[in-house]
């Protein structure tokens, strides 16, 4: 191939993945519209570039123009892109993304879970290869007041629930040999709720660490929580260290799943409460 | 001056479009094949697509279907509605008590639009789905909201699928549907159990803005009750009071009824519609 002919096809591949970045940029954009300046800040293209990629979508019905004639809102083309036929994605599927992106950061072991009742249940994750992986079984679940993952999500509930908890769970064991009081927990709790995360380390050897990031759904309950965990030893560091670029991944999963219908949530919360 | 249309992205979402609309997985020789666009274009478009997660690989197959951002587009046009939000609460408690699935299909021009659904516990198809478009007279759950519409309503509405959805224009005025219509507009709601698969009901109620336009229909389907044949079937009081208490709280909270589509004339929302839909089916 010629190479100028190269360089024109990478002009173009390079204008076209602008223009689904310019379209993706309107995931989650519930207030509606963005004007041109407004895009080449938050995708740090020229308003040239930005221009040009939106001149497309328009054509194509994906973007319109707002009522003010001056700004761009999801177009009704959007519809086209369903398909009654597909399965519906679930939350696991749309975390997966964001479970490899913190595995590729940090190298260790990640896992996903989601809240039923009074527990969390792991539902996915990436395990690591090196020594001293913290293993969790898929379908496993811990109490709420337990560990990292499902302090998480326990710190995030209205403190009503929170004390109805405590009052059925107490005395809170944590392992065989350990006991959270009510004292403690919500001592945690208030740290979780001013720091966005959850952060528990093994009293018991090994020596493990684990932080972990709750999620919320479109009805705006926290549904679960992305975590990370691995020997202290080496894990503190890492943790210290990428906990902006983590808080920032997880604010994207974020993004996403406070679009999440959980169409089912009712019914599971509901059933549940019943399996105390 | 208005920039010109960047030819490779015409390509891109052509590509898009397809692999969306379609029922099954495509690989990438049959999207050459059905686009007529030559292999390496449709390589490097779905290379394109796959990178920003608007498709995906099927279960690690060399085959494409609809990736994550189509739908989280969708999603996000659908909670741009104040109705798909403030309506969770109701259709939950109207699934819960049914065992149907409920879901509200807001009016967008003259087609609903599903705008949220809750699943009922003895659903196991899921037929009703988010983001599912429809003419108004076509689907049961739209109908709720044709029943509705006043006589010139109808007969603007008849114009404008004879325009653009011709081979759907026929059932307007099919005398089983005109029954129905009638029956609806007596009861206060819609109701059939024609060409409902497995034995099973479906109701669509009408909500109002202040004004009394009809701006949606929250529809139940599935087994919601044990109909004896030949009797008209009816909803139970608890189900109605749920309706016409949301409907109260609709007319005094008029933020949410409006649609963020409203500066867009009724006329002018032209939606391509599944191909089952435009056979009429």
């Amino acid at each position: 191939m010629a190479r100028a002919q190269r360089d024109s096809d990478r002009d173009q591949n390079k204008a076209t993945t602008r223009v689904l970045a310019v379209l993706s940029a309107f995931v989650s954009k519930l207030d509606g519209n963005y004007g041109v300046t407004e895009l080449s800040e938050k995708l740090g293209m020229t308003k040239n570039m930005v221009y040009r990629a939106v001149t497309t979508l328009t054509d194509q019905g994906f973007l319109i123009r707002d009522a003010s004639g001056t700004r761009y809102e999801l177009g009704l083309r959007i519809l086209e892109l369903q398909n009654a036929s597909t399965r519906e994605p679930d939350l696991r599927g749309l975390c997966v993304p964001t479970m490899q992106e913190i595995y590729k950061l940090t190298g260790e072991t990640v896992s996903l879970s989601v809240r039923r009742g009074d527990n969390v249940v792991f539902i996915d994750g990436v395990e690591t290869h090196r020594p001293g992986t913290w293993r969790n079984q898929i379908g496993d679940y811990r109490p709420l007041h337990s560990v990292a993952s499902s302090r998480a999500v326990l710190a995030f509930l209205p403190d009503a629930e929170i004390d109805d908890y405590i009052a059925r769970k107490s005395p809170m064991k944590i392992s065989t040999t350990e006991e959270v009081s009510a004292g403690d927990l919500w001592n945690a709790i208030r740290q979780i709720r001013v720091q966005g995360f959850a952060r528990y380390q093994r009293a018991a050897r090994p020596r493990m660490v684990s932080v972990a990031f709750p999620f919320w759904n479109s009805n705006g309950r926290v549904e679960g929580a992305i975590a990370v965990g691995g020997p202290q030893d080496r894990f503190d560091e890492v943790a210290t260290r990428l906990l902006p670029q983590l808080q920032h991944v997880v604010a994207e999963l974020n993004e996403r799943t406070r679009l999440y219908p959980a169409a089912f949530s009712f019914f599971l919360e509901d059933s549940s409460r019943g399996a105390r | 001056m208005r920039p010109p249309v960047n030819s490779s992205a015409l390509h891109v979402l052509q590509t898009l479009r397809l692999v969306c609309a379609s029922e099954e997985p495509l690989s990438h020789a049959e999207v050459s094949r059905r686009t007529a666009l030559p292999s390496t274009t449709v390589y490097r478009a779905l290379s394109t697509l796959e990178d920003a997660q608007y498709v995906q690989r099927a279960q690690g197959s060399l085959e494409y279907e609809a990736g994550i951002v189509p739908q989280l587009l969708l999603w996000t046009l659908l909670k741009r509605f104040p109705l798909s939000t403030s309506s969770e609460p109701v259709l939950a408690h109207l699934a819960e008590m049914s065992g149907g699935t409920a879901s509200i299909c807001i009016r967008l021009g003259w087609y609903g639009l599903r705008a949220r659904v809750v699943y009922g516990q003895n659903d196991v198809y899921h037929r009703d789905r988010l983001g599912e478009v429809a003419l108004l007279h076509t689907s049961r759950a739209t109908r709720g909201v044709f029943a509705f519409l006043t006589d010139d309503e109808i007969e603007q509405y008849r114009r404008f699928a004879q325009k653009h959805h011709p081979d759907l224009t026929l059932g307007i005025d099919r005398p089983a549907l005109r029954r129905e219509v009638q029956s609806a507009r007596g009861a206060g709601y819609y109701v059939t159990t024609a060409g409902v698969p497995n034995e099973t009901s479906a109701f669509a109620m009408p909500l109002k803005n202040e004004s009394g336009d009809v701006i949606a229909a929250i529809a139940l389907s599935g087994s919601t009750l044990e109909m004896p044949p030949g009797e008209a079937p009816q909803m139970p009081e608890s189900w109605l009071a749920v309706w016409r208490d949301f409907q109260s709280a609709l007319v005094k909270n008029d933020t949410q009824t409006v649609s963020p589509y409203s500066h867009i004339p009724t006329d002018d929302i032209i939606l391509k519609l599944p191909a089952n839909r435009e056979r009429g089916s």
